[in-house]
This record gives structure tokens, sequence and C-alpha cells, in this order.
């Protein structure tokens, strides 16, 4: 009993800490966001009118929601997806291997403005890659300006976030993959199991925790996604590319609107919660 | 295996809420990094002024924000001046333009504002004047003849509703730079009205330059300019002061008209909505596009960037009135700062503007409000410009005469209307109605 009152009191001094820098500020974001504030003078209570409006007459953040929750629908299907993919192929023993592991690791090293940059320059339609290899393959009619166009801005930056972000899942998976005996495969092998029924009843399973750590990490990412729209679309056009992130930004500082700020920081940990919540518990119960 | 359950649960929670305290007003995020001070030799007495109290006699610390690409210069003015008067010291803050219009809300809320910073005229800084957070510099000014030594257009920019809310350090003008070497080349002489400007961008469109680069929001410029011309003063300045309704204005309708129809006929590049300042004025540069709507600060870039300074040059848009889009770049003070520092602060501007410290900086943002400060080389290709506000008059950039959240809402339909998404007779509804909102929320 005494020691694990000890092993408690060594916990206190990094939950004050935690509580002062994040519980604190966290709770009083909820507070604000049930007033109507201009970060100076008196605060009005306007009870759940911040979030009413938000979702019944702001158009902005109605297209910002649709964007964030499509962004994390694509994260999951293709970077989770294709970062699983690289680590199963990277964990192979072959000639270059390491090479190859720090190729698809780099974009992830380099900063979103390096990114956004970058990827703005391969969209040009003048002067960028992409059209310069559409003209090469003879399908100039599929030239657009693609960062320009409502429709498929979003679509196009996300292309450059996912050559970004598959870094760091891959990594997560590799070292995930480390964890997995290889016993679990010579046995199922020698019961004649192939490829494919060792990845999905060996691999996959043997890798939930990892699956749910890539997850959270890629939603959590998801809704706070702002550097690489900010530097490739700001948010256009016409507000096609906005996201939860760069609204609450705008409505806090631009507009000094610190009530419907923090209602949007509160609807992006509810929009978290929602989603990565049933996930965990739905892993872990199978276990 | 529930508590693991629970122990993940609680990490992810943690993890969360990290982000959810990202959204709390009551951020401090108020680096405070210093300059440290060199302290040598005798102090001297100012130059143009004569103070009421003698800050050099006691020791005085300045707390002051400005932007990152002013570091060059002030980093060695503040030296120079700290060595000048070992007794005031000036702590600095540098940071970039969207980190100073956020961090000095931030400080507002939490009363922690510095005694001095940056800002631009318009409503950023009339923000701090509304809230009572900056001084009132209007009886300063009366008493030491700052009549006499700004330039009319820049005090009248940094006046609100009466009062004198900052120091007004530059008047920046918004005119179109064009490729001399270009108009040369097809026998084009710079516009005096809409129609010879037309006429100008059809004759480069047909020899296979882009007539106008901009990028952006900065497609404004171009907007503004065209509203001036169909509003004219009056109904222009009344849109501004959302004192006229921009759902009814004719002008409003005839303008983005106007915007789009040159969009159509090609006279910006294709990217123009999603191009950013550099790759823009690349065009430019490179001979591909031959004008654009920019401030004075092109001028340094062209010596900066050592292209041949005798190809480019600028010209007002014809805009009707003669008037010139501008704004003012001022330094505000906080509205609790004693006599003994705002006495200290003013000898620095007077030093930081003297004719011994603009001979021996030349990195100083020019052109500057004082009356009498002749621009160094590398600004020698916006001469002329202050003269011309001055003759013809200036009206103040929407940016920063309407509120963000209104100017948010033009954006996106100005964008809109590129896109062809709104129609032109229907583009002043949407920004009436976000005027409306705004209004209606005071």
């Amino acid at each position: 009993m005494k020691q694990k009152k000890t092993r408690y009191l060594f916990m206190v001094p990094a939950m004050v800490v935690y509580c002062a820098i994040v519980v604190a500020p966290t709770l009083y974001s909820l507070y604000l966001s049930l007033f109507k504030w201009n970060g100076l003078g008196e605060k009005t209570f306007v009870g759940l009118n911040n979030y009413v409006n938000l979702f019944t007459k702001d158009q902005v953040f109605r297209i910002a929601l649709k964007n964030n929750l499509i962004w994390i629908v694509l994260t999951i299907a293709f970077t989770m997806t294709i970062a699983l993919l690289l680590a199963v192929a990277l964990n192979r023993k072959f000639r270059g291997r390491v090479v190859y592991r720090a190729i698809f690791y780099f974009p992830y090293m380099l900063s979103w403005v390096v990114i956004g940059i970058v990827w703005r320059w391969i969209y040009n339609p003048n002067i960028g890659f992409l059209d310069e290899l559409l003209r090469l393959l003879h399908l100039e009619d599929l030239s657009i300006v693609w960062l320009s166009e409502p429709k498929i801005a979003l679509y196009c930056v996300f292309i450059a976030a996912l050559w970004q972000g598959i870094g760091q899942p891959m990594l997560y998976f590799l070292a995930g993959l480390q964890g997995v005996p290889k016993e679990l495969y010579e046995a199922a092998e020698v019961d004649g199991a192939n490829k494919a029924s060792l990845f999905f009843h060996i691999t996959i399973p043997q890798l939930k925790e990892t699956f749910i750590i890539v997850f959270a990490t890629l939603t959590i990412a998801s809704m706070k996604v702002y550097d690489v729209v900010y530097v490739m679309t700001n948010g256009g056009p016409v507000n096609s590319t906005q996201t939860l992130a760069s609204y609450m930004y705008a409505q806090t500082f631009s507009y000094t609107n610190l009530g419907i700020g923090s209602a949007i920081a509160s609807i992006m940990m509810l929009v978290m919660m929602v989603i990565i919540v049933p996930y965990v518990l739905y892993s872990t119960k199978e276990e | 295996m529930k508590k693991n359950a629970l122990c993940l649960m609680l990490a992810l929670v943690m993890l969360m809420s990290l982000l959810a305290g990202c959204g709390s007003g009551n951020q401090q995020n108020n680096d405070n990094s210093t300059t440290p001070p060199a302290q040598t030799s005798e102090p001297a007495a100012p130059d143009n002024t004569e103070p009421a109290a003698d800050p050099a006699a006691n020791e005085v610390t300045l707390t002051f924000w400005t932007p990152t690409w002013r570091q060059a210069a002030e980093e060695v003015i503040i030296a120079d001046f700290m060595e000048k008067y070992p007794n005031i010291k000036i702590e600095t803050t540098y940071m970039s333009s969207d980190d100073i219009k956020a961090n000095t809300k931030i400080a507002a809320s939490s009363n922690t504002l510095p005694d001095m910073w940056y800002n631009w005229g318009g409503v950023l800084a009339d923000f701090y004047a509304k809230n009572g957070l900056c001084l009132d510099l209007t009886d300063y000014a009366a008493s030491h003849n700052w009549s006499d030594r700004f330039l009319s257009g820049a005090l009248e920019q940094a006046t609100y509703e009466g009062q004198l809310v900052g120091l007004p350090q530059n008047l920046i003008g918004i005119v179109m730079f064009y490729r001399a070497d270009i108009f040369k080349q097809y026998n084009l002489t710079p516009p005096t009205t809409l129609e010879e400007l037309e006429a100008v961008c059809d004759t480069l469109l047909a020899n296979g330059i882009t007539p106008m680069t901009t990028y952006g929001n900065a497609l404004m410029r171009t907007h503004e300019a065209l509203l001036e011309y169909y509003a004219g003063e009056e109904e222009h300045d009344k849109l501004l002061l959302m004192e006229a309704d921009w759902s009814t204005s004719e002008a409003v309708s005839k303008s983005f008209a106007k915007l789009k129809e040159w969009i159509d006929k090609g006279y910006f590049p294709a990217t123009v909505l999603t191009e950013d300042s550099n790759s823009a004025k690349m065009l430019m540069y490179s001979g591909s596009a031959a004008m654009t709507m920019e401030n004075p600060g092109m001028s340094s870039e062209i010596y900066a960037n050592e292209y041949n300074a005798e190809d480019y040059a600028w010209f007002a848009f014809p805009s009707g009135t003669g008037r010139i889009s501008a704004y003012a770049k001022l330094c505000q003070f906080n509205a609790n700062i004693t006599d003994e520092k705002l006495e200290a602060a003013m000898l620095f501007w007077d030093y930081y503007y003297s004719a011994e410290s603009i001979a021996a900086h030349d990195l100083i943002e020019q052109p500057t409000a004082t009356i009498g400060v002749e621009l160094p080389e590398t600004y020698a290709l916006a001469d002329g410009m202050l003269e011309a506000i001055s003759d013809n008059g200036s009206f103040a950039v929407m940016d920063l005469k309407m509120e963000p959240v209104i100017m948010s809402q033009y954006f996106t339909t100005c964008e809109a209307v590129v896109l062809g998404s709104t129609a032109p007779e229907a583009a002043g509804a949407e920004i009436q109605a976000a005027v409306d909102n705004f209004l209606a929320n005071q």
C-alpha cells in the first residue's frame, strides 16, 4: 500500500505541470466558448449560441468541418494504408533497404512551408512538373489550374500532405513489425499459409497496438491540419480548402471573436473523441 | 485488460486536450527576447527636439515589438542609439507580420502590451484606440509641431475619430510598376485613362506578354482601384466606412464586372488566385508579365536583386479621381506609458528619422512619413510617389479600412467572381451581408 502511495506521489509534479498548462487552459477554453468576447472588456454570456450559430448560420465553418472530415477519411484510407504497405516492404531484407527507408522518411523531415512551396510549383500550370508531364504524355486536355479549382483544390493539397506524411506512420509500423515474432510466420508457413494469409492473419493482428497509435496520431494531425493549407491555398479558392484550425485562428486572432474561436477548438476536440474513442474501445475489447 | 484500455484512453484524452488548449484566448505567447544594449560613450543631446523631461538623465528601459523584416536595419539603429544615449535601453522583440498582429492582441487581453509596437494604420491600429490601449498622441503632436514634421497624408491615415493613434513611420502608396523596356519595345506609353490601360493590355496580350501580374488576395489592389474609378471619391469613401450600401451600388457591380472581364481576357496569369507574392513578381522580372500593382518596396527589391533598374518605372493607376491607394505604418505607444518613457521613446524616433541616422542606415524602410527625408538610391524607382499622393490625395487601402471579418467575405466574393460562381452584380449583396452582420454584432 505504501509503495502504491509513493508511486502516486512521484506523479504529482508532472500532474501539476500538466494541469497548469493543459487542463486549466482547456477548461478555460470551454468556458470562453460560452461567451461573446473580443478579448478585452466585459464578457457576455451567450450559453450555447456560439455553437448553434456555427452549425446553423456559419457556412465557412460547415465547409471547414466537412473538409476536416474528408481529410481524416483520406488520411486513414491512403496515408495509413500506404505507410503500412511501405513498412511491410521495407521490413524485408534486401540490398539498399536503409537507403529506401531514408528516402521515404525524408519528406517528413521537411517543414510544411517547404512542402507547400514545392507542391505549388509542381501544380503550376505554366511551368509545373505535373503539366509538363501531361504535355509529355500528350494529355494536355487534362491540364487545369489545379489549385484554383474549388472542386479539386482540397485533394491537390492532400496529395502534398500525403507525400509528406507517410514517413512517420511508416516508422511506427516498422517499429511494430520488428516486434512480431518470426516463429509465428514460420509456423504458419509450415501449415501452408500463403503470403496474403500471413499478412492478414498474422501481420495485421500483431500490429493492433501500433494501429491504435497511428490511427490516433493521424486523426489528431488531420484535425489540426493548417500549415500546408495556409501555404498552398490560404483556405481558398472560395473557402474550398478552409479547415477548422485555420478558421479557429481567423476567428480568434483576426476577427477577435474569442468565444467563437474557443467553440471551434472545443468542437475539434469533440470530433476527435467521437472518432478515436469508439475505435480504441473496439480494439481493446477484442483483446 | 480493462486497466490497459483505460490507460490508453486517458493517454489519448491528454493528447487531444493539448489541442483544445490551443483555442484558449488566454494564451501568453509574449516572447520577449531582447537585444543586449551596448552602453558606452557620452550621452548626446537629441538632434531636433527638446524633450520636456530629460530621459537621458535616468535609466529608462523601453520594450518594443517590431517586424522581422526591419530587424537588419533596427538592430543597428538601436545599437547606435543606445551608444549615443547609454541610459536608454530598448528591449526589442522581432516578429513576423502575422505574429505581431496576433501577439499584440493576446498582450492586449492580458494587459501586457509593450511600451511601443509596430502596427499598420487603419482598423489594426484603431482596435487599440477603440479600447483605450494606445496613447492618443493628439496633444503631444500639437505641442511638438508634428504637422511640420510628418506628411499630412500619413497623419490622416494615423487618425481614428479625432485621436492620433500612433507615430507615422511610413506612407506607402500602391502604384502600377511596369517594365519600361517592354513598353518601349511595343511603343507603349504609361496610360492616363482606363481605356488607354486596356489598349496597353491588349497590345501586350497580342504579343504574348501577360499584361498584369499579381497574387491571391492582392488582386484586390486592382479591384479597389477600379472601385475608385466607378464610384468616385465620395461613394468609395462611404463604401469603405460602411455608410453606403454595397448591394445597391452600381459602382460595385461595374468594378467587379470589369475585373471579371479582365480575368477572362487573360490580363492576369491563370494562376492569379493561388500565386504567391514572389512567383507573381518573378513573372515581371523574367519579362513574361509587364505590370504589377505594388508598393515602393518593389524598388528596393529590384536593386537588391541587381535587376536593371532602368527597365522599370511606375505610373498611378488611372482611377479617374487621381487618388492613389495608400496606407501608413505606425508606432503605437502603450496608454499606460510614463512621461519619462514617452520622452525616451520620442527621443528614439527623433534619432531614427534624423538626417544623421538616415545617412548612416541605408536599410531604413522608405518612403518615410517624415517631411524632407530624401530617398536613398535603392528607392530611386519610387521617386515622386509621395509627391503624387500629396498632389492628388489618397484613399485608404480596403484591407486596412474595413474590419477583417468583412474583408474575409470580400476576398471570398472576389475569388467567386473571378471563378464565375458569383455574378458581378450579386457580389455587392454578399459583401453587404457581411457588413450588416458585423454591424448587428457591435
